[in-house]
């Protein structure tokens, strides 16, 4: 199988492997084209935006927040004003302080429980792959078992005997049940990764396992661990805003599963004060938002094909026009295919790339013609092209010259059938 | 065949670590909180129940562990749950089965409703890249897949039952009506199950589509996905037949692993609009304290998860010939 | 049509596919699709009765070979071929090779076959091109790109492989990797690798110069000779 452009290392030439510094050059620059395929990415950008503030709100709520999110010192239930921003609840209190002050707890508990959540995924999903055998078969089994198992239940069957436990206990038991789909993706991610040559070649140099799988293994999977990491917090933010919100949180805590389950209690929505049980809910969307942003953003750096490039034909060199063929006519009978002056690019991120630039060639009846050539010299594409196959949904585009065969022009074909 | 047994052996070990769990997790708490339950019974129900209790949460402690957990599962066997105290007297089992009908008919239909829909649109906005569909939708969809269910329900009814009034805004039926199989009764049912299941699909869509538009897009560049194009197929044959069969089924295999979130969003769905379903008597269990039918019904929700992903095995195996194969 | 290991659909039966081209193209009956199906099957020596199976049950050459068989359902007058033995042992390249070139004189079809393998294409086809970050760098009929190269990258290519007939010749590889094709070099593109780099083959694009019928993108052929 042959990838357009970005084709595997050929066997013509096979550059001489120097595993041991390619790979920290490689570890070392990661970091750096990691941050400018997130600067680029406008869904990772807009997402980080969302975290900073809710950072910042969490950080310092008392420079923000107006008022002491528990005094009940207001009228209840007043409508959104210049001192009430949001209008204050059924007890009185100010809704945005609450809000602001809400933040904290919320985000730690994200933090925290993404954090526990990956940790645990990277250590069972990176041993079980490691190790093999029985110890692959046991892992891999608990992790499929607690990923079929309805989480959320379970969780509410433990909240319901634990009940008010602190945020320490919620993290805990949010963070030991969460990790089982990300240990299965590192697990598959390992077990492509060990036969790669760098870690042949550390194993070799006689490694600990240890170090092969700290300094070796993890730096390469840098992408897949934080996506596992933001995936977590997704999840944590929306189970923990649940719990709360039937009440097996700790109802005197400050956040906005508690403030969603004391607006159920006090009919926000039925005694008009929407913006009590609608404004907490914003932020829970926002926040998970912000982290699915992200994650999914990380998707599409990880595979580039996700990725939805149009040819920006104004970047295009200007093809130089040529005194135009024979008309279609005039091709010799013995001609079966003939190609002229054909030019195929694709659009990249830097771009658009020329993968087919001006090839001229003709094919008579019952000819073997052979195209040689390196991966990435367009060999691969020239074909597409001639077999109209090129253009949406595949990547693609003729640009230039024509494709004759038996006379009948298939690059015209083509845009007449769009 | 292998396929199956092992999938089924898989479903045994799940179900008896659901069970495992059941009976340890009361066991391992602090301050028994069963035994504060027990003496609420007291006086208040028949020998025979109030010892299936017992057993299921270890009170009476003149049994081992073990003997206490081989009675305990002998108990879940037959199907003997004891007693509910929210619904006193009634034997839990009882309960569950009167609750699973509204969650089957509800959450069922929606997550299978939501899960066509949403693979159907992904395949399509990934058959046209950069089309309206493509550059709209998921951009959208992943907000959506982050909004918390029961906070859609809440806006749901306050925009649709309070504000426009349009729909009843809880409940599963007129409480005047008589259950039954009459039309009128069913129509009612129907009209308030309309606010719940779009709640349901708004939020649980946007993932099956996320994932499908992007399988879609990792199988188009396979080759034979080309080949069909250069075999000149309809494009309609292609997208189905050649994308689309082979894309929908790492979004089977998905569906296992998010049948769980789907299914936590329509426990809190049903709290929300006091639908009579299995999420909602869940969590009336939970507030009451009612561990003997908190306890069956998070086994029956554990037993309604595996049969879908079972059934979602099914569906594999028939649309994929190579886990038919035995190897 | 192009071929590779994996262009047949995992989830239809060959019968299936071959169904789909037929109906996409021609209204025959089923009864014909069917015989048709066997007859090419036959024309590729696979047993008939692998008609019925999925592409996992056979064998890498076998799903080669019914790649093959499908783009002859039609008696095409052009078969296109990508890399069609990449992931074949070299007995298996072998065979399959000669079985393509058997078909295409008893048929009489044109064949365009890419490959990085010129060993391969060595004793089967008219003609060679020689393509080098999307250019065309050399043109000439077989025999004569064999006997004497006229591009360096031609003589590098060559060079990289093992000569059946030569003795114990050293293996001599590129040096360097393909440009960038969003960072192109000035000049000729191939100035970068080549050993018989002149201050001149950075000055300006090469145009294809003809030499004795054969076309190569060289200065060094600026005479043709």
């Amino acid at each position: 199988m042959s990838a357009p452009v970005l084709g595997t290392t050929d066997r013509v030439v096979t550059p001489p492997a120097g595993p041991a510094p390619m790979v920290a050059e490689i570890a070392g620059g990661r970091w750096g084209d990691l941050w400018r395929a997130i600067t680029r990415n406008r869904k990772a950008v807009a997402g980080a935006l969302l975290l900073l503030v809710f950072v910042v709100l969490a950080i310092f709520p008392g420079q923000i927040a107006p008022d002491d999110p528990t005094a009940e010192i207001y009228l209840p239930a007043l409508g959104p004003s210049w001192h009430h921003l949001l209008g204050t609840t059924a007890q009185g209190q100010d809704i945005f302080s609450q809000l602001v002050w809400g933040t904290r707890l919320s985000l730690v508990i994200a933090l925290a429980v993404g954090a526990l959540a990956t940790a645990l995924s990277v250590l069972v999903g990176v041993s079980a792959a490691y190790l093999g055998g029985i110890a692959d078969g046991v892992l891999s089994l608990i992790t499929d078992v607690i990923l079929v198992l309805p989480i959320f239940p379970l969780i509410i069957v433990i909240a319901a005997y634990r009940r008010n436990s602190g945020l320490f206990t919620l993290v805990v038991v949010l963070g030991a049940l969460g990790w089982s789909y990300g240990a299965r993706q590192l697990r598959s991610q390992t077990l492509s990764l060990r036969t790669r040559d760098f870690l042949e070649a550390a194993r070799v140099r006689g490694e600990r396992k240890a170090y092969v799988i700290v300094f070796e293994v993890l730096p390469t999977m840098t992408s897949l661990i934080v996506a596992t990491f933001l995936g977590a917090a997704l999840y944590a933010v929306l189970t923990a805003a649940g719990l709360q919100f039937i009440g097996l949180g700790d109802p005197n805590s400050q956040s906005w599963g508690t403030m969603l389950y004391w607006a159920q209690n006090g009919e926000a929505l039925f005694a008009g004060m929407p913006l009590w049980a609608i404004a907490p809910g914003v932020c829970i969307a926002l926040l998970g938002g912000a982290f699915a942003l992200l994650n999914y953003a990380f998707d599409e750096i990880s595979s580039p094909a996700l990725r939805v490039r149009k040819l920006e034909r104004a970047h295009l060199p200007k093809s130089e026009s040529r005194p135009p063929g024979p008309a279609p006519g005039t091709i010799a009978e013995q001609t079966v295919l003939k190609v002229e002056d054909l030019s195929v690019a694709y659009a990249t991120d830097g771009g658009p790339v020329i993968a087919v630039d001006h090839v001229d060639f003709e094919l008579g009846r019952g000819e073997f013609l052979a195209i040689v050539g390196e991966s990435g010299c367009g060999k691969s594409t020239l074909l597409y092209a001639i077999a109209r196959l090129l253009g949406s949904p595949l990547p693609g585009e003729i640009i230039g010259g024509r494709v004759l065969f038996q006379g009948r022009d298939l690059v015209l074909l083509e845009c007449r059938a769009r | 065949m292998r396929f199956v047994v092992r999938r089924l052996g898989f479903f045994v070990v799940t179900l008896w670590a659901a069970v495992t769990a059941n009976f340890l997790i009361p066991r391992l708490m602090p301050g028994n909180p069963a035994l504060a339950m027990m003496s609420r019974y007291r006086g208040h129900i028949n020998p025979a129940s109030l010892h299936a209790i017992e057993i299921a949460f270890g009170v009476n402690n003149h049994q081992s562990l073990l003997g206490a957990y081989f009675s305990y599962l002998g108990n879940v066997v037959r199907g003997r749950f004891g007693v509910s105290l929210t619904f006193f007297p009634d034997a839990v089992s009882r309960d569950v089965l009167q609750a699973l009908p509204w969650t089957l008919a509800l959450v069922g239909v929606t997550t299978i409703l939501a899960f066509l829909l949403g693979t159907l649109i992904g395949l399509v906005a990934a058959w046209r890249r950069g089309g309206i569909l493509d550059s709209v939708l998921p951009p959208i969809f992943v907000i959506t897949s982050a909004f918390p269910y029961f906070w859609l329900a809440m806006l749901a009814i306050w925009l649709f039952a309070i504000k426009l009034g349009w729909l009843p805004q809880s409940g599963g039926y007129r409480i005047t009506d008589d259950v039954g199989w009459t039309w009128a009764f069913v129509g009612d049912a129907m009209r308030h199950s309309i606010l719940p299941a779009l709640t349901i699909l708004v939020t649980s869509i946007g993932g099956w589509i996320l994932t499908m538009r992007n399988n879609t897009i990792s199988v188009l560049t396979e080759d034979y996905v080309r080949m069909a194009r250069a075999k000149g197929l309809s494009p309609w044959r292609v997208m189905w037949t050649y994308a689309g069969r082979n894309a929908i089924l790492p979004n089977l295999t998905g569906f296992a692993m998010s049948l769980g979130f789907v299914v936590s969003g329509a426990i809190l769905v049903e709290f929300v609009f006091n639908y009579p379903g299995v999420g909602w008597m869940f969590l009336q269990s939970v507030e009451n304290q009612d561990y003997a039918l908190m306890q069956g019904l998070f086994l029956m929700i554990v037993i309604a998860v595996l049969t879908a992903i079972l059934a979602a095995d099914a569906a594999t195996a028939m649309l994929d010939p190579r886990t038919r194969d035995v190897r | 049509m192009q071929s590779a290991m994996n262009a047949l659909n995992p989830v239809l039966t060959v019968a299936e596919q071959m169904r789909d081209a037929c109906r996409a193209h021609s209204n025959m009956s089923r009864a014909e699709i069917e015989a048709r199906s066997r007859e090419v099957l036959r024309l590729v020596s696979i047993d008939p009765v692998h008609l019925h199976s999925y592409p996992h049950q056979l064998s890498g050459g076998m799903r080669q070979r019914a790649m093959i068989a499908m783009a002859l359902l039609f008696t095409p007058d052009l078969v296109i071929m990508d890399e069609p033995t990449s992931a074949l042992d070299v007995v298996a390249q072998r065979s399959l090779m000669v079985q393509i070139k058997e078909l295409q004189e008893r048929l009489g079809f044109a064949v365009i076959f890419v490959t990085h393998d010129m060993s391969l294409v060595s004793h089967f086809s008219d003609r060679l091109l020689v393509m080098y970050a999307g250019q065309v760098a050399e043109m000439s009929k077989t025999r004569e790109l064999f006997d004497r190269p006229l591009h360096p990258y031609s003589h590098g290519l060559l060079e990289a492989f093992p000569s059946i007939r030569g003795p114990n010749a050293r293996l001599a590889g590129i040096p360097g990797s393909p440009p960038d094709l969003a960072n192109l070099p000035t000049g000729c593109r191939f100035a970068p690798r080549c050993p018989l780099v002149e201050p001149r083959c950075t000055a300006a694009e090469v145009p294809l110069y003809s030499v004795n019928g054969s076309l190569v993108r060289c200065v060094l052929r600026e005479n043709g000779r």
